[in-house]
């Protein structure tokens, strides 16, 4: 098997997936970080007040 | 009685969440529950095809495809540096097209789907610059030559990536997606010429395989294994822009959440 062959089709799956690995961190620290102003809106919010989960 | 914050707060979770928008209401018509089960469950389906794509390209590219008579095994990079190379070309239509309907519409989701779009375009013409180089090093004997298509082809890498280097420092304003839509729109002057660049000039990189309206150049085997492999990283491709979109809209509505709640403060 030709070795610039080898080392081009590794190189793209690899990227490819070191770049999906990126973007799962990306989303969690993006969904921690929605979820910490949620908790500060809710910590504000009048006495009484709840929030639900709702998405209509 | 929810502030305006909570409510977008909830919304912005729940939607991060992929609640089936719909599903839940007595009143849901058939089209809502299938569209609510699309996008739970759509991405799963996208992202099991690409994956099951991927070792059908690996299959095709290395077994069912014959080995080229001139070039060799080297050849066989073609079917994954192709693919990936029209894909840049539609990231970077789909930025301009974008681009233009942000400045016309001033929604600020055809922003995030241009950013989404310059992202993977910049990463899939990186991939393109480093398969052509190894390519080029296996077949002419040298890692890079200042050939008309691989000098445009850098110019594209650099306005993408000089794209996303304005995007950060400018950061989330109106002001900055303006400016980004218009590089958007005039960067993508340079996709047609890169395309053409093999037709208008006397290049070393070899001519259009599948000319657009014309006859292929390939025998049918190797034609099957190149659209194998464009089927696939089209489905990667849309794979990435729904997971990077998704990323673009939750750090938006993060950013102003956070801002809305300070400004109550």
């Amino acid at each position: 098997m030709n070795g610039y062959l080898v080392a081009a089709y590794a190189i793209v799956w690899v990227a490819l997936l070191l770049y999906l690995g990126w973007l799962a961190l990306r989303m969690r620290g993006v969904q921690a970080e929605l979820e910490t102003v949620r908790e500060l809106v809710e910590a504000r919010a009048p006495n009484g007040a709840t929030t639900t989960s709702s998405s209509d | 009685m929810q502030s305006a914050t909570q409510n977008t707060a909830n919304k912005a979770a729940a939607n991060l969440d992929h609640v089936p928008p719909g599903v839940h209401r007595a009143s849901a018509t058939a089209f809502d529950v299938a569209w609510g089960y699309t996008r739970r469950y759509g991405e799963y389906v996208l992202g099991g095809a690409t994956l099951v794509g991927m070792l059908l390209t690996i299959w095709a590219a290395f077994v069912y495809a014959p080995r080229e008579l001139v070039e060799g095994e080297v050849q066989r990079i073609f079917y994954v540096h192709v693919p990936i190379a029209w894909l840049s070309y539609l990231a970077f239509f789909l930025v301009f097209v974008a681009s233009i309907l942000y400045l016309w519409r001033r929604d600020e989701r055809w922003d995030w789907f241009a950013r989404a779009n310059a992202e993977i375009g910049a990463l899939f013409t990186t991939l393109v610059l480093i398969t052509g180089s190894i390519w080029g090093r296996a077949f002419w004997g040298a890692w890079w030559v200042w050939d008309e298509r691989l000098t445009t082809s850098l110019i594209m890498w650099f306005i993408y990536v000089g794209y996303m280097v304005l995007r950060s420092y400018t950061g989330r304003t109106a002001q900055g997606a303006r400016i980004a839509a218009v590089v958007g729109i005039l960067g993508f002057i340079d996709t047609p010429i890169n395309y053409l660049s093999v037709k208008w000039w006397r290049t070393l990189h070899p001519d259009t395989v599948l000319p657009l309206g014309g006859t292929p150049q390939l025998p049918e085997q190797m034609i099957v294994a190149l659209l194998i492999g464009l089927a696939t990283f089209t489905l990667l491709f849309a794979f990435l822009l729904l997971q990077v979109y998704r990323v673009e809209r939750a750090q938006a509505v993060s950013e102003r959440l956070r801002a809305q709640a300070e400004m109550e403060d």
